[in-house]
């Protein structure tokens, strides 16, 4: 199938015919077939989508607040986590007289802390989940 | 042309601004095109209505890098062209890009010595050319449907689907065509 240009104008003119005029008026069955199929093609697909569409669509969009909200809140949170560890640091340095003995030290004392006290555990793998949830909800937003 | 982009570049900076019912109005001027191009491209329409949801709702996400180079139909009528056809790619349906190996409905009688005047009016004859066009590839009855449809000319579509101006004129040629000479090999005639 070659374009040939005198059938491309063919085709042009009977989409142009098919919508000005109608059917007919032509004795060239070529641009006949042209027109029907030019009137085929300018209908509208069958369905649509709701009137409610727009709206619907709109509500999906995200709530720039809210998601600002989130933002501000997750940052509040951390930043009373880390005060939080700041004032246990202070606690156990200057009522405990603990001190500071070197990173590794310091982690090991930590890791067997959080062995031999349960509550801590629990409360560092809370304030994750917590963490977590808040991502979820942030993602499901 | 020129109140046209005034009017257009407002709805964008009132979208940008969050102002009310902005982007509502945005989807309602615009989701007639976004449903003809996935509809046709993927000819369901749960999936075609899904597209158009995830068309608008990256138009939202990206409006701010429009630029005002083209018309916001053209940069909307783009995003669902390549949502839709990114679609087709998921679901392993390749659009078939040539004419040529769409399958036209062949098993059905021949229309005997159908009067085309006649035909304009006959509902059957009509269906069956609907038939045809569907039986075409989703990216040339997709061309097809901007051009007659949406009234687009080459140039502008040429814009939504990223395809020269050359390849879109050959597909439309040949979709028209090869719809004509099935047409014909149908039996369908002049009195």
């Amino acid at each position: 199938m070659n374009f040939s240009e005198t059938e491309w104008q063919q085709q042009n003119a009977a989409m142009r015919q098919a919508r000005n005029l109608g059917p007919g008026g032509t004795q060239d069955m070529d641009l006949a077939c042209y027109q029907l199929i030019a009137r085929v093609l300018a209908e509208r697909p069958q369905g649509d989508l709701p009137d409610e569409f727009a709206r619907q669509t709109a509500a999906l969009v995200p709530d720039d607040r809210r998601q600002r909200y989130w933002r501000e809140s997750n940052i509040a949170l951390l930043v009373v986590f880390g005060m939080l560890m700041a004032s246990c640091m202070a606690a156990a340095h200057f009522v405990l007289g603990m001190k500071w003995d070197g990173v590794s030290k310091n982690l090991a004392a930590i890791s067997q802390w959080l062995t031999y006290e349960p509550w801590l555990l629990t409360g560092v793998a809370g304030f994750g989940i917590v963490q977590w949830m808040i991502f979820r909800m942030r993602v499901r937003e | 042309m020129k109140q046209e982009a005034n009017d257009e570049y407002a709805l964008v900076q009132a979208v940008l601004s969050r102002e009310a019912c902005a982007f509502e109005e945005l989807v309602r001027l615009y989701q007639r095109l976004c449903w003809h191009i996935t509809y046709r491209m993927v000819r369901d329409p749960d999936e075609a209505r899904d597209l158009c949801q995830e068309t608008f709702l990256r138009v939202h996400r990206q409006l701010h890098q429009f630029r005002f180079e083209c018309p916001l139909k053209s940069w909307i009528g783009r995003i669902a062209y390549s949502i839709a056809l990114r679609h087709l790619e998921r679901r392993r349906q390749m659009p078939a890009v040539s004419i040529d190996v769409a399958d036209l409905p062949d098993d059905e009688t021949p229309i005997a010595a159908v009067d085309l005047e006649a035909g304009w009016a006959d509902e059957e004859l009509v269906s069956r050319v609907r038939a045809g066009v569907d039986a075409l590839p989703p990216i040339p009855r997709t061309l097809l449907t901007l051009f007659h449809l949406e009234e687009m000319p080459v140039a502008e579509i040429a814009l939504i689907t990223g395809m020269s101006e050359g390849t879109i004129k050959s597909h439309l040629f040949r979709g028209r065509l090869r719809l004509k000479d099935w047409l014909q090999r149908r039996g369908v005639s002049r009195r």
